[in-house]
């Protein structure tokens, strides 16, 4: 590829660039699907953990695996190998669509391993690779009854206009531009033993 | 959905009869498995309920710039597998008889879909946080998250 139309491509472009290591998905009765390399790395580092690949846990509870191509290629091989475990469940009907509902939404492909609830994300125009997760009891109960899911029910849908944070004090976004009452954190046991910062109980807790 | 303990129970021995014999939940009995499902689906939303102020300030951070969008979903990452391993520990608790009486707040319900979304949305703008469209759906969930608190 000449640079000039290199230099051109998105970020998101660039990752969907053919390599030599990209992982062809190819099950009779099913669309051909491609496991891309740089798609792949890109993903490994916060997502590789529901694939068995090894992984640090971070102080705020999240997994980090290193971002290297020895593990772009295992989470690889782990997509590669998902249509053949004993139960996995495929989602390429005509109406499967990610975060369905929103500005973001694509006909997909998914790959559900009914086991371990990982899920393989697919663009169902292109076949390519999107992402992977670990699916949570609402998303999956999403995915099987509607065929999608990732778009959030619509909390995040939407455009709020003129809305610009302020930055000098804690709280101010919401009551100084928003007018919606704001959480006010207070020492509490919620706090002090839990961690957990609370609202204010009055506005917010009375039935 | 009426969350029916004792259902519940006999829902997760049901899925275990069937893991140990190597078989899906879902292939087999897809109604049966789906209850369980939803019962599930209902202990996630109680945990998450529980830790709404936590979810609140953290959006705060990142609305108010505290926080960049590298680690306010770093954060959020974390909070989904935290509320995943406290869900299994609760139903394992469950499944042994160990919890007595349990009844998931009914306000649970409000915030349904929105650590979903909300990760999706992460995952989604990875590397890309300082786009104004990933800041903007922040913003937007936020106002309704708040307006779901203040209903109560």
């Amino acid at each position: 590829m000449p640079h000039q139309e290199f230099t051109d491509l998105t970020k998101e472009e660039r990752r969907q660039l053919s390599h030599h290591h990209d992982k062809i998905i190819d099950v009779e009765g099913h669309q051909r699907l491609r496991v891309g390399f740089w798609q792949s790395r890109f993903k490994v580092a916060d997502h590789g953990a529901v694939h068995g690949l090894p992984y640090s846990v971070k102080n705020n509870g999240g997994t980090k695996t290193e971002k290297s191509d020895d593990n772009a290629l295992l989470m690889m091989q782990s997509i590669e190998d998902m249509p053949h475990r004993p139960n996995a469940i495929w989602f390429d009907q005509d109406d499967v669509t990610y975060q369905g509902g929103t500005d973001r939404e694509f006909p997909a492909v998914y790959i559900l391993d009914d086991d371990t609830k990982v899920v393989a994300v697919f663009n169902k125009q292109t076949g390519n690779f999107v992402t992977t997760c670990q699916l949570i009891e609402k998303e999956e109960i999403e995915l099987k009854t509607t065929h999608n899911f990732g778009g959030g029910e619509g909390w995040f849908s939407g455009q709020v206009k003129n809305l610009i944070p302020q930055q000098t004090a804690v709280n101010t976004f919401e009551s100084d531009v928003t007018g919606i009452t704001p959480i006010s954190p207070t020492s509490s046991f919620e706090n002090d033993v839990m961690g957990i910062t609370p609202i204010d109980n009055s506005q917010l807790d009375n039935p | 959905m009426i969350y029916n303990q004792q259902r519940h129970i006999q829902l997760l021995k049901r899925s275990q009869d069937f893991k140990d014999q190597g078989k899906s939940f879902y292939k087999e009995s897809p109604e049966e498995s789906l209850q369980l499902s939803s019962y599930n689906a209902a202990v996630e939303e109680n945990i998450f309920w529980q830790q709404r102020y936590k979810v609140a300030e953290l959006m705060q951070d990142f609305l108010n710039r505290k926080i960049d969008g590298q680690k306010f979903c770093s954060r959020v990452f974390g909070l989904r597998r935290n509320l995943m391993i406290a869900s299994d520990k609760f139903l394992i608790q469950l499944g042994a008889g160990e919890v007595k009486d349990f009844q998931p707040d009914p306000r649970s319900k409000k915030l349904s879909g929105f650590l979903g979304g909300l990760f999706c949305y992460c995952d989604d703008f990875m590397e890309d946080y300082e786009n104004d469209q990933f800041y903007d759906a922040m913003q937007n969930g936020f106002l309704n998250f708040q307006k779901a608190l203040n209903e109560e």
